[in-house]
Formats: C-alpha cells, sequence, structure tokens
C-alpha cells in the first residue's frame, strides 16, 4: 500500500483529503505544521507528498525542497488555491513538484493526479531497478569478455580454430 | 457812526425782504461809499438772480407741454439745429441739451405705447451706432419691434404689455437685454432701460428711455461665463477622477486582497464538497448494511445466516469507524459552509455597498471586518493584537473609514519582512476617538516621511504599490475632519495614529471641499 503525506495549515482540509484518500485505498498521513511533517521524514518513508502552497511558518516549496533533500524519491505535490507565476516557477523549478493542483479540488481529478504520481514514481523506481539490472549484468559480460582476451593473449591456439572444409576442426595443423 | 449802522440795519431788511417774498429788493442810494457800493453790488446780483430763474422756468414749462418731445422730435426732422420754436432764452440751454444726447453713448428715445412702440423722438448718435438716420426710425410705425432679434421679441413681450395696460403696477423702469438689428445687417446687443410716463389716471401716455450698445460688454460677459463653464466642468472632471481613483482604490485594495479572500473560501469549499463526496460513498456502505436486514426481515428463518451476513457486512465497511467518521464529517462541512458565509458577511460589512452616508458607527466593528478581510493576507506575516478601549460610536462614512484601516494593516504588514506583531490600540480623548496601527516593521526613513501622503509616492516594486494608499487615506481623514499622526524608527516600527472627532461638523467639511 502507498503511504501518502499530506501538510496544509486547515485542519478540515486535512480531514476531508484523509477521509477521500483511505477510501480510495491509500494511507494517509496528515499534518498541519510543516515542522512536523520534516521530523516525521527522518523516520518514516512516503511515496508522495502533498503540500499546501501557503502556510503561515514554512511556504509550500521552502516544505517541498528540504523534503525532496531528505527523501528524493518521493513524489511532490502542491495544493494551492492562489497560482502566481512566481510560485508557479519556484514549484516547478526548485522543488521539481509533479503536479499543481488547485483548489478548491475536484475529488476525481486528485485521486487521479495521485495515482499519476503514484504510477509515475513506481516505473521510475522500477527502471532504476532494470537500470541497475543492466549494469550489473554489463559489468558481468565485460569481466568475462576480459577474461577471454587474457586466455586469448596467452594462448594464441587455444582459441583459434581451424575449420575444416567439411566442418570437422584441424588440430595441430597450422601451417598446412 | 450812527448813520451807518442805520443803514446797514436797513439794508439786512432789505434783504431779508428780499428772500421771503422772491420778489427783487430795492435799497435806495445813500452816499458815495462802501456801503453804497455794496448796495449796487446786491441790487445787480438780485437782478441777475431772478432774470435766470425766470429763463429756466420758461423752458420748464415748455418741456412739460403734452407736446414738447413730439415738438423735439419734429424739430429734428427738418433742420436738426432749428431751434427757433423755442423761446430765445432756451436757446443755448437746448443746443447744449442737443449737444449733451448727441454725443453721449446711449441713444435717447420716446415712443407711445400704442401701435407697436412707435418712436416719436430719437436721439441723433442712433445713426452713429445702428446706422440709420432718425427719420427712417420715425416714419416706419413698426420699426422697433421689426428689428428685435427673433429669439428675444418674447421675452420683451411678455412682460411688456403687462407693464403698460395693468395700471395697478406701479413698475415705472424696466430693463431689457436684446439683440437689435444694425443697418448693416448684424445684430447689436442693446440694453433698453425704459421708463414709463403716466397721466393723472395712471394710464401710460409715453414711453421714454435709452439703449446702450453692450455687444462689447456681452461678449466678455459670454467670454466669462464660458470660462466660468469651462471651470465647471474641470472642477466635475476632477472630482469624477478623485472619485474613480477612491473607487481604484478600493478595486485594488479589494483585488490585492482577493488572492487571500479566494484562498480563505477555496479551502472551506474544497473540503465541504470533498465531504460530501465521502459521504456519499458512506451512505452507499450503510444502505449496503440496511439492505442486509431488509433481507433478513423477508426471512427470518434463516437467523444465523442472517446475523453472520449482517455482521460481515459491518465488518467491511467499518460500520464503527463510519459512525465516528460521518458525524465529524458533517460537523466540518457545517463549520466551512459557516466559514463561507462570514467570509462574505465580512466583505459586506467591509465594503458597506448600500450605505454612502454619514451615520453613527461602531468603529471596533469596522476594524474587526477589515482585520478578518486582510486576515488571510496578514497571518503570514504577523500576530494582531487587537487592544480596544471603551469608545462611543462614531459619526462617519464608515465604508470610507474601512479602507483607510485596510491601507495601514497591509502597509503594516507589507513593511514587516520576515514575522511580526501588529497591534491596533483605540481610545477617547474628550470628543475625539483615535485609532492607532502600529508595527515592528523596518520602519520609513526620514527622508520619506514627509512624502509618504503624496500620491504615487510608493518605496514598493512596480506591481505591489501603486503609492495611493496613504494619499487616499488622508483625504478620508480630512473629509471627517481628523488628523493623522506618524512615528516611525528605522528598524523598529512604525505607528499611525488617526484621531476623528466623534461627531461630524457638516459645514467644515463643506468648507474643506469648496477651498479644495
Ligand atoms: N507601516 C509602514 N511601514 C513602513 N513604511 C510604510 C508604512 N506605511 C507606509 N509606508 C511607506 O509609505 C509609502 C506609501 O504608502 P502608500 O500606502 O501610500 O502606498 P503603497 O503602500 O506603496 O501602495 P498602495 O497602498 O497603493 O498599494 C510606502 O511605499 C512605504 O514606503
Ligand atoms: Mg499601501
Amino acid at each position: 500500500m502507498h503511504r501518502i503525506m499530506i501538510v496544509d495549515d486547515e485542519i478540515n482540509v486535512l480531514n476531508a483529503l484523509r477521509r477521500m484518500l483511505v477510501a480510495n485505498g491509500f494511507e494517509a498521513e496528515i499534518f498541519s505544521n510543516p515542522g512536523e511533517a520534516l521530523r516525521r521524514a527522518q523516520t518514516a518513508n512516503f511515496d508522495l507528498v502533498i503540500s499546501d502552497y501557503r502556510m503561515p511558518d514554512m511556504d509550500g516549496i521552502r516544505f517541498l525542497k528540504e523534503m525532496k533533500r531528505l527523501q528524493p524519491d518521493t513524489m511532490r505535490l502542491i495544493l494551492s488555491g492562489h497560482a502566481d507565476l512566481e510560485g508557479l516557477i519556484g514549484a516547478v523549478n526548485e522543488a521539481e513538484v509533479f503536479r499543481f493542483i488547485s483548489k478548491p479540488w475536484y475529488d476525481p481529478d486528485f485521486i487521479m493526479c495521485t495515482r499519476q504520481a503514484l504510477e509515475y514514481r513506481d516505473v521510475l523506481i522500477e527502471n532504476r531497478r532494470l537500470a541497475d539490472t543492466v549494469r550489473s549484468q554489463r559489468a558481468e559480460l565485460d569481466l568475462q569478455r576480459t577474461a577471454l582476451q587474457k586466455l586469448e593473449s596467452e594462448y594464441p591456439e587455444l582459441i583459434k580454430v581451424n575449420w575444416a572444409e567439411d566442418g570437422s576442426i584441424m588440430l595441430g595443423e597450422d601451417d598446412a | 457812526m450812527e448813520t451807518n449802522a442805520l443803514r446797514i440795519e436797513q439794508i439786512i431788511s432789505a434783504v431779508r425782504a428780499a428772500a421771503t417774498t422772491g420778489g427783487a429788493i430795492h435799497i435806495p442810494e445813500q452816499g458815495n461809499d462802501e456801503l453804497s457800493e455794496l448796495v449796487n453790488g446786491l441790487n445787480e446780483w438780485f437782478s441777475n438772480v431772478c432774470s435766470r430763474i425766470e429763463n429756466t422756468e420758461k423752458c420748464m414749462d415748455h418741456l412739460a407741454e403734452p407736446n414738447a418731445c413730439m415738438t423735439l422730435a419734429g424739430t429734428t426732422t427738418p433742420g436738426i439745429n432749428d431751434n427757433k420754436k423755442l423761446p430765445g432764452n432756451c436757446d443755448e440751454v437746448s443746443r447744449r441739451f442737443q449737444y449733451l444726447i448727441d454725443n453721449t453713448s446711449s441713444i435717447v428715445y420716446s415712443s407711445v405705447p400704442a401701435c407697436d412702440f412707435k418712436i416719436t423722438y430719437v436721439s441723433d448718435n442712433v445713426t452713429r451706432i445702428l446706422g440709420y438716420k432718425p427719420h427712417e426710425i420715425l416714419s416706419e410705425i413698426n420699426f422697433w419691434f421689426n428689428h428685435i432679434y427673433e429669439d428675444d421679441v418674447e421675452k420683451i413681450f411678455s412682460t411688456l404689455p403687462h407693464l403698460i395696460f395693468n395700471n395697478q403696477y406701479s413698475c415705472q423702469q424696466q430693463m431689457y437685454e436684446y439683440r437689435f438689428r444694425h443697418k448693416n445687417g448684424s445684430y447689436v446687443w442693446m440694453n433698453n432701460t425704459l421708463c414709463l410716463v403716466r397721466d393723472s389716471e395712471g394710464k401710460v401716455c409715453e414711453i421714454i428711455g435709452s439703449m446702450r450698445d453692450i455687444t462689447q460688454y456681452r461678449k466678455v460677459e459670454q467670454e466669462l461665463q464660458d470660462e466660468k463653464e469651462h471651470k465647471k466642468l474641470l472642477v466635475k472632471k476632477l472630482q469624477e477622477a478623485h472619485d474613480q481613483l477612491l473607487q481604484f482604490e478600493k478595486m485594488a485594495s479589494i483585488g490585492q486582497l482577493t488572492a487571500g479572500v479566494a484562498h480563505e473560501i477555496n479551502n472551506p469549499v474544497g473540503y465541504v464538497s470533498s465531504n460530501l463526496g465521502s459521504l456519499k460513498k458512506y451512505i452507499t456502505d450503510l444502505f449496503r448494511v440496511i439492505h442486509a436486514y431488509e433481507t433478513a426481515e423477508k426471512n427470518p428463518g434463516a437467523y444465523n445466516e442472517n446475523v453472520n451476513h449482517i455482521q460481515s457486512i459491518k465488518m467491511q465497511i467499518d460500520v464503527e469507524f463510519l459512525k465516528v467518521d460521518i458525524d465529524e464529517l458533517i460537523n466540518e462541512s457545517l463549520m466551512g459552509v459557516r466559514h463561507v458565509r462570514e467570509i462574505i458577511q465580512d466583505l459586506k460589512n467591509f465594503s458597506h455597498v448600500n450605505e454612502v452616508e454619514w451615520q453613527i458607527s461602531d468603529i471596533h466593528k469596522g476594524l474587526d471586518s477589515t482585520l478578518n478581510i486582510a486576515h488571510s493576507e496578514i497571518k503570514y506575516k504577523a500576530v494582531v493584537i487587537k487592544e480596544y478601549g471603551d469608545i462611543p460610536p462614531v459619526e462617519c462614512l464608515a465604508s470610507q473609514l474601512n479602507q483607510v484601516f485596510m491601507n495601514l494593516l497591509i502597509n503594516a504588514a507589507q513593511a514587516i519582512e520576515n514575522r511580526g506583531t501588529i497591534i491596533v490600540n483605540t481610545g477617547v480623548h474628550d470628543d475625539w476617538v483615535w485609532i492607532e496601527i502600529s508595527d515592528d516593521g523596518k520602519g520609513i526613513r526620514q527622508e520619506n516621511l514627509s512624502r509618504i501622503f503624496e500620491p504615487f509616492f510608493t518605496t514598493k516594486p512596480i506591481g505591489e504599490g501603486t503609492g495611493l494608499g496613504l494619499s487616499l487615506s488622508h483625504g478620508i481623514i480630512k473629509k471627517h475632519g481628523g488628523r493623522c499622526e506618524v512615528h516611525s524608527e528605522i528598524g523598529k516600527g512604525t505607528k499611525f495614529k488617526i484621531w476623528l472627532p466623534v461627531r461630524h461638523n457638516h459645514n467644515h467639511v463643506e468648507q474643506c471641499e469648496n477651498t479644495a
């Protein structure tokens, strides 16, 4: 099950979002204070973090930047009723958020966005896993090839094969 | 000496007698000395005076004759200065009289009330002023009437006949201004002062008067009038511009706030609608339980089976959780709706959409509404501490005052760089109420302190401040007959204190508006 963190300074928003996410099969933890959320992130991993943009002590972008440092693989969403250009640019460039959800949100869109973010993350992680496998396999292959080359240089005749016309191997008849 | 005294007495009594009877004096000659000379001189002087009086009387008699003016007019026709008909003694007086009339700037005329005011006499200077020869005027019965500018006829004839034919009118003098056609076809503005001469029965027998060319005067007057109109227009435009500015600032300050207010409304709308979505799902679940009970009712025999079914559904949907959460969900949603309602009420209070008049209102209510609206803007910057005193209601333009508060609060929040405190104090002193808004922001530089009330003075980046806030606030405070004090210290903070009279002096405002 995916774990989601939600941060907003309005408790009723948090409750409503948690209700909706839980009903859709997610596990959600809510925080009305960004500092508290960061402390929690030091001990628990989350797949997705959704943060309000305007909060009294720390704005959403600063919070998500901090979150990115703590858990780089966690997907980030911004939730805001107030989408000024400056905020948008900051969100995209600094906090590298996946999506910008505007308030008041529409439940089906919100859920879709959440799903997409999590799928994206799953694909990313899967990709990374695959890439790791490829990389480790290639390393193994490289190892084998070096060994082969070494063998070849030491015993050239060992690997060099003289094929007869009929497809049989001829031994000891190098100069023939 | 004895005889001299006697003679002087005789002279005195003779002079006295002459003075009382009005007749000539005659003092017998008594010698050849200074006294005799005095007597001679007196005699000569008396006879001189007598003949002058006689002459004047004759002239007066002549003028008083009913046909005297006709005669005067008549004399102008054949030979202008033919004064032979006047008594010889009047010759010089008459010539002098003629000379004066002909050379003043007023045309002197006489006319009769009958026959459309036929002109019976007109002075020679008419030729100089209007181009016509006197005989041209005298020979045409309707001359006067026919030469008045069409549009001006009415204003004369709506009153003149009344004056003439109604004997009850005691009015003898009347003044008209109208355009009169010059011989060259152009129109000349005339000022016509006429005098009604009534006979013993009170009937008007003659109209005499003078007409003056006032074209130049009218032109200047018209120019002045135009200029006045122009000025009026300018003042109106200025007033409009000012009103617009006020409106604009109001819109701007509201616009500045909409982001915050929208944020404030977005939240409840977001969670209330989301909660309704969740509630819908919860209820679908609960209906499943009800449905299971209904099935059980229809099949009471299979008791254990039914109970198991119901219990398994209850487990699936977690009924215990639903019981608690539905209650919370509904309470939270009601809270959200109430919050939206409050925001809208505050917006209404702030703008006082329907109130533009002077009213006695509670300053604290205005401050609270304004604070609520500005709350979303301020809360990220500052904590607001309210220290309200016990103040009486104030006669004011509440919505405009709210605008002042809004400006000061937003300015205070904007002056705070990270986080700070804004304190709102109120109090009363004699007949004055004061409101103080202080912040612990960056303060105002000494050289800017004298300029902050100037329109368009701002230290804020383009897009953030228009620099109108304080200038308009100042205008509003002045309109209330109040005043505004500022104290600021760099790095420490700023304090704005507004003083308002509890009762408004309406005359004072008019004075301000007139001198403005
Ligand atoms: N509380 C304050 N602390 C520091 N500076 C202030 C304060 N209030 C006003 N000022 C200074 O006075 C200037 C003029 O204020 P004013 O309210 O007239 O315009 P503005 O705030 O710049 O723009 P606007 O109100 O139109 O958005 C401001 O730019 C700021 O420099
Ligand atoms: Mg301002």
